[in-house]
């Protein structure tokens, strides 16, 4: 560290505006802001005949301190974020929805920065590998909207400011150098889209120039291409050199993903299915998506005219069809009439047989299945005898 | 043009020039002395040449971002009609720059430096600064001033030239 003797003498020694000087104070340890003019003058002490002569100064070289362009844009997520069919963005009470960015400036002054996202194409590559997040099943989501924290991070801390709100800007206005802040991507999930997919989006910033209006952030920046010693030049530092950074980020898409089987048994004393004899059907509903229940789940199953329901198979005789959720108790139904007069969602029409199959709990709701959970169901039907 | 339109004339040309000449020795008297200095500033860049390898390369600063290299070179001519002896050159180094080391070599002067805003100098090895009442030798980070003593004396006519690098903070 330089004494604070010496920044006195900088009073003496640099010509420069007062303002000029205080910013330059203010940032001199994080790189001399740009408009600073940094003069130089030689001085030259000689003597003729042994006489000391009238001190010389040179003529001043000066030049003028030019905005060096950098910044970063980094996602703080360490995986896809997982989302359901439907959700909504919400800040309040319980966040969701979102995925979050920091934009940090590396540059010697202040910046502003106009932001735009991106929805990814499929095929955009892995965000997170291994694992889910390979993109070949690329969705968007619905509704984006970027929004910017209230203040920036602590220094040295980025990512710690305070959460951005939907009622937040959409931009960054006078991000100090070596300072970041943070920025977030609520968006929407569609209401119908598959179990694993991605929705892969991408947070683009450029800088643009700090000095416009406080309401709204100026045009990006741009290189003039006609440099000039004597005023403050945009200078491209950033990775390309274009003044455009950006970072992906995304969403894991988690619907349920239902598979059902059939399978069929005798039903006990008899080992063949012969005339006589009863067959049970085990149809077995998986949910192997992810955290969402699969919800008002209908079965429809045709049934082979060879052979006839069993109309009082189960439930002491008073029911014909059983289900398992894995409760402690099985909840039954009765397919005994064409429009399931008696509401509890199983009905039966004829000529084909055709069971419909929405059946109710216990207490009278829709049966589900939760992710990762399985549900059974069984009837019979009885090969007719000769 | 009659005789005394004409001897008019030639008396204002006259005084005009008698007038340019005086101007000229008020200048010569209250500035420039018996050397003229001149100071120009350059940035240093790398460039690649023809074998791949780096090479520094001098154009004009047009633009300076923070990292970047300058040089300064101070150009002196002694314009006067005696030699000029115990020549020295000072030049403070801006507060946002920090000096380059071993960059204001010289073969015909001594390079001194200063840590005192150009109160003391000396060599580079010899000085030290104090922090918290600690001693330790000093950085280029702390030079103030770089100083060139001219070993010989700059005779009517000559002229030298001292250069240094410095990077913008």
């Amino acid at each position: 560290m330089k004494t604070v003797r010496r920044k006195l003498g900088l009073l003496v020694r640099l010509s420069m505006t007062a303002a000029a000087l205080l910013m330059g104070q203010q940032a001199m340890a994080l790189g001399t802001d740009p408009g600073v003019d940094v003069d130089n003058t030689a001085l030259v002490d000689y003597e003729v005949n042994g006489v000391g002569q009238t001190q010389v100064p040179s003529t001043t070289a000066s030049f003028v301190v030019d905005r060096r362009v950098d910044f970063t844009v980094t996602r703080m997520g360490i995986a896809l974020t997982p989302t359901t069919l439907g959700a909504l963005a919400v800040d309040s009470p319980v966040a969701g929805n979102y995925l979050d960015f920091y934009v940090t400036n590396l540059s010697n002054g202040d910046l502003d920065f106009n932001l735009l996202f991106t929805q990814l194409a499929s095929g955009f590559g892995e965000i997170y590998p291994p694992g889910p997040g390979t993109a070949d099943t690329d969705v968007d989501m619905n509704n984006v909207r970027i929004r910017v924290s209230s203040a920036i991070d602590p220094a040295g801390s980025p990512g710690t400011g305070p959460e951005p709100l939907l009622a937040d800007d959409a931009y960054i206005d006078n991000l100090p150098e070596d300072r970041s802040i943070r920025v977030r991507l609520y968006a929407d999930t569609p209401a119908a889209l598959a179990n694993t997919d991605v929705a892969g989006l991408s947070l683009d910033a450029s800088a643009a120039d700090p000095t416009g209006t406080v309401a709204l952030p100026g045009a990006n920046l741009l290189e003039s291409g006609i440099w000039n010693q004597g005023t403050v030049d945009n200078v491209f530092a950033d990775n390309g050199n274009d003044n455009a950074e950006s970072d992906v980020d995304g969403f894991d898409v988690t619907a349920p993903d239902l598979t059902v089987a059939k399978a069929a048994s005798i039903v006990a004393p008899g080992t063949r299915a012969l005339p006589g004899e009863r067959i049970e059907y085990l149809i077995t509903i998986d949910n192997t998506g992810g955290a969402d229940a699969a919800t008002n789940i209908s079965i429809g199953d045709l049934i082979d005219d060879d052979v006839t329901f069993v109309p009082d198979a189960y439930n002491g005789g008073s029911s014909n069809i059983v289900f398992d959720q894995g409760l402690a108790a099985e909840s039954f139904c009765n397919a005994d009439d064409a429009g399931d007069t008696d509401g509890d969602g199983c009905s039966i029409s004829l000529a084909p047989i055709t069971l419909t199959i929405a059946g109710r709990n216990a207490a009278g709701d829709a049966i589900d299945v939760a992710a990762g959970a399985i549900v059974t169901v069984r009837f019979q039907v009885e090969i007719p005898a000769l | 043009m009659s005789a005394f339109t004409e001897k008019l004339l030639a008396r204002a040309m006259a005084f005009a020039a008698l007038f340019v000449l005086f101007a000229s020795d008020i200048a010569l008297a209250q500035g420039k002395g018996h050397l003229e200095v001149t100071t120009i500033v350059q940035k240093e860049i790398l460039v690649e040449n023809e074998d791949g390898d780096s090479e520094k390369q001098l154009v004009v600063a047009e633009t300076v971002i923070p990292g970047e290299r300058v040089v300064y070179t101070i150009v002196f001519e002694n314009v006067g009609d005696a030699a000029a002896e115990n020549v020295v050159i000072t030049n403070p180094i801006s507060e946002s720059l920090t000096y380059v080391a071993g960059s204001a070599s010289n073969d015909s002067m001594k390079v001194e430096f200063s840590v005192d805003d150009g109160k003391t100098f000396g060599l580079a090895s010899e000085l030290r600064m104090v922090d918290n009442g600690i001693e330790r030798p000093a950085t280029t980070n702390d030079y103030t001033h770089v100083r060139w003593v001219m070993q010989n004396e700059l005779e009517v006519g000559a002229k030298g030239s001292a250069s240094f690098a410095a990077v913008l903070q």
